[in-house]
Parts: C-alpha cells; sequence; structure tokens
C-alpha cells in the first residue's frame, strides 16, 4: 500500500506540483510520468478551481487554461487511474473545499481511494474548520494535509499535534508564487512543530530555484515546487515535457 | 460557514454580473442563505433593465433616488403591489442613495458620461 510517508523516506522529498489539463490532461500525464522518473517523491495534483484563493498569478492562470480546456473533477480522477497503473509514489490532490463539498465529499473521497491517492491539501479549510473534512478523510485512511504559514505562531503546536500526512510549511506570507527571498526562519516553525510530532515537514511558496531548494532542504524534510513548473508549462505547452524532467532532476540533485 | 453560490456541477463559480456593483458578486451572504433555508424570507430575480426603471421611476414620481441594489427592491414591489388589495401595506427597505448611480445609469441609457 503506497502512503505519503514513502515520500520521506529517501533523503529530502521533492515534491512537484502541477495544475492538472492544463494544457491538457494527455500532457499532465506525461508530466507526472517524467516527474516520476527525475526523482519526484510525491506529486500534488491540482484540480483546477475558478477561485484559487492561494495561488498566485502563475497557478492562477493554469487554473483558467485548464477549466477552459474543458477539464472537470471527473476527468481528473480518470487521469489519475490512468496514472497509477505505472506511478509508484504517493500523489495527493491540491485543491479548494468547494470543489469537494459541491461534488460530495463522501463520493469524491471514495473516487480518492478507488483510483488511488493518498490524500488532499485544501488550504482554503483553516485548522477550525476542518471538522468538515478530517474525520471523513480518516475514516477512507486518506491523510489530510495540514498548512501552516509564519503567522500561524501558537497556533503550530496545535496544528501538529493533529496533523497527518506532512505538515505544509507556508515558507512567506501571501500567495503562491517565485520569490527572488525566502526570510522566514523555516527553521524555527520546524523545529515547533518537532516540540509536538516527529510528522514530515516540506516547504512550499516562492521555492523555484536549485540554491533555494538547497536551504530549505537542509531546515525540513521536503520542498514543495509548484509556480516554476507551471511557468514552464505556461511557456512551452504540450512541449513542456523534456524541461520539467530536466528541472526537477535538478532540484531533487539539488536537496539530495 | 456555508452559503449559496451561482456554480455548475463542479462547483466552478460562475462569472456574474450585474449593473449594480453592489450586487455584483457570485454568492449571498450568510444571513440570506438561512433565512431562505429557514423559509423566513423568499428570494427573487431583478433584472437590470427592471431595476434601472425602478430607479427611475422613483425618482421621478417621489424624488427618492435610490440605490441602484434598492432599486431591485422597488422593481419587485412594482410588480407585487397591483396584485395586492388597497388595504394591505407594502414596506420598501431603500437602504442606500442612488446619487451615487447617476452616472452608471446615463451610461446604460448610452449617455457618455463618466464618474
Amino acid at each position: 500500500m503506497i502512503k505519503i510517508a514513502d515520500a520521506f523516506k529517501n533523503g529530502k522529498a521533492f515534491i512537484p506540483f502541477v495544475t492538472c489539463g492544463d494544457p491538457d490532461l494527455e500532457t499532465t500525464a506525461r508530466l507526472v510520468h517524467a516527474a516520476a522518473e527525475n526523482g519526484a517523491d510525491l506529486i500534488e495534483l491540482g484540480i483546477p478551481f475558478s477561485d484559487p484563493t492561494a495561488e498566485g498569478p502563475v497557478i492562477q492562470a493554469a487554473n483558467e487554461r485548464a477549466l477552459k480546456a474543458g477539464t472537470t473533477t471527473d476527468s481528473v480522477f480518470d487521469l489519475v487511474r490512468a496514472l497509477r497503473r505505472d506511478i509508484t509514489i504517493p500523489m495527493v490532490f491540491m485543491t479548494y473545499a468547494n470543489v469537494v463539498f459541491s461534488y460530495g465529499t463522501e463520493r469524491f473521497l471514495e473516487n480518492c481511494v478507488d483510483v488511488g491517492i493518498q490524500g488532499l491539501i485544501l488550504p482554503d479549510i483553516p485548522f477550525e474548520e476542518k471538522a468538515e473534512f478530517d474525520p471523513a478523510c480518516r475514516a477512507h485512511g486518506l491523510e489530510l494535509v495540514s498548512l501552516i504559514a509564519p503567522t500561524s505562531e501558537r497556533r503550530i503546536g496545535q496544528i501538529a499535534r493533529e496533523a497527518s500526512g506532512f505538515v505544509y510549511c507556508v515558507s512567506s506570507l501571501g500567495v503562491t508564487g517565485v520569490r527572488s527571498e525566502i526570510t522566514t526562519d523555516i527553521g524555527a516553525m520546524v523545529r515547533r512543530v518537532r516540540q509536538e510530532s516527529d510528522i514530515p515537514c516540506a516547504v512550499g511558496f516562492g521555492i523555484s530555484t536549485p540554491e533555494q531548494a538547497k536551504s530549505m532542504a537542509a531546515q525540513a524534510d521536503g520542498v514543495i515546487v509548484g509556480s516554476a513548473i507551471m511557468k514552464l508549462v505556461a511557456k512551452y505547452g504540450r512541449d513542456a515535457v523534456p524541461y520539467v524532467a530536466d528541472y526537477v532532476k535538478s532540484m531533487k540533485d539539488a536537496i539530495r | 460557514m456555508k452559503s449559496y453560490f451561482c456554480q455548475d456541477e463542479y462547483g466552478q463559480i460562475a462569472p456574474v454580473y450585474s449593473i449594480s456593483a453592489g450586487l455584483d458578486y457570485p454568492g449571498i451572504g450568510p444571513e440570506h442563505a438561512y433565512l431562505h433555508d429557514t423559509g423566513r424570507a423568499e428570494y427573487v430575480p431583478v433584472t437590470d433593465e427592471e431595476a434601472v426603471q425602478a430607479f427611475e421611476y422613483l425618482s421621478r414620481t417621489e424624488g427618492i433616488i435610490p440605490a441602484i441594489e434598492s432599486a431591485h427592491a422597488v422593481a419587485h414591489a412594482m410588480k407585487l403591489v397591483p396584485t395586492m388589495g388597497k388595504e394591505q401595506i407594502v414596506v420598501i427597505n431603500i437602504s442606500g442613495r442612488g446619487d451615487k448611480d447617476c452616472a452608471a445609469i446615463a451610461r446604460y441609457r448610452g449617455e457618455d458620461i463618466h464618474d
């Protein structure tokens, strides 16, 4: 059985994010294969949403293109079912509460298990609202990933104690997107989590270069990259696969 | 907390439009969702054209310029009142003033005018 914990058994984890259906689902499938073959330890699959409130301009645009191309929650489930024929690393969905709720939370989670998804990231569900999804995820053997931000402070302990899968450490204030500099003390955030739990911590938001990845990975258990990948997809479209493959390899090599 | 939104079967929020900036939003406040669910209030649609006609009607007949948001209520009252008896009383909440909307109404009527 594949578990999120598998991603953290191979040294520091590299976790790429792709928005499903940008520019089309066939390209997404090739991107996931390329990422897995070049060192990705876990894949975050974005189910596109009309109002992706945690995303910066790059992933917002990816969401818009994916929806315009006709991507639906059901077509993403079909994609994952096909990917699971040969992808053996864990995969999680990153999407928004209304995508899950309006589909019917129970039916959505049943389908996740059926197609081979290990967990869910819902950035618009804060700790205080997670009862809407967390018990249902646990009942299905899925892990709802908790996020902590530089402003979480006293809530970090509370969040860490109840976290499952991994803790998603948001590197900076604001939305996703490439940043030239990350000033948050990630090490301190991770140490605070460690006081409560030995759950893995992965850092995301703003990371794009191998140097940043190396510095973040030295302070945590893994690194998440989305916008830098979707920038390549925006630039090269259906021809982005070799560029993303090279990029994933360079990032995994940097944190090994 | 949940509320009602204009959305498709996959929960994708609809791109919506209204002549009224205050109503140009795909959802409603949770208080209204609750009043709807409990049956305490009934909600009806009003078009841009009906709202503009009501805005002009109340301005001309009473000298009261309703906010374009409130003009939606006036528009529904104009449909409702002819079906009611003379002894029945109607209250319309004019929740804001329409001075702010004059330029938008003029543009809607084809005048080249700006705020």
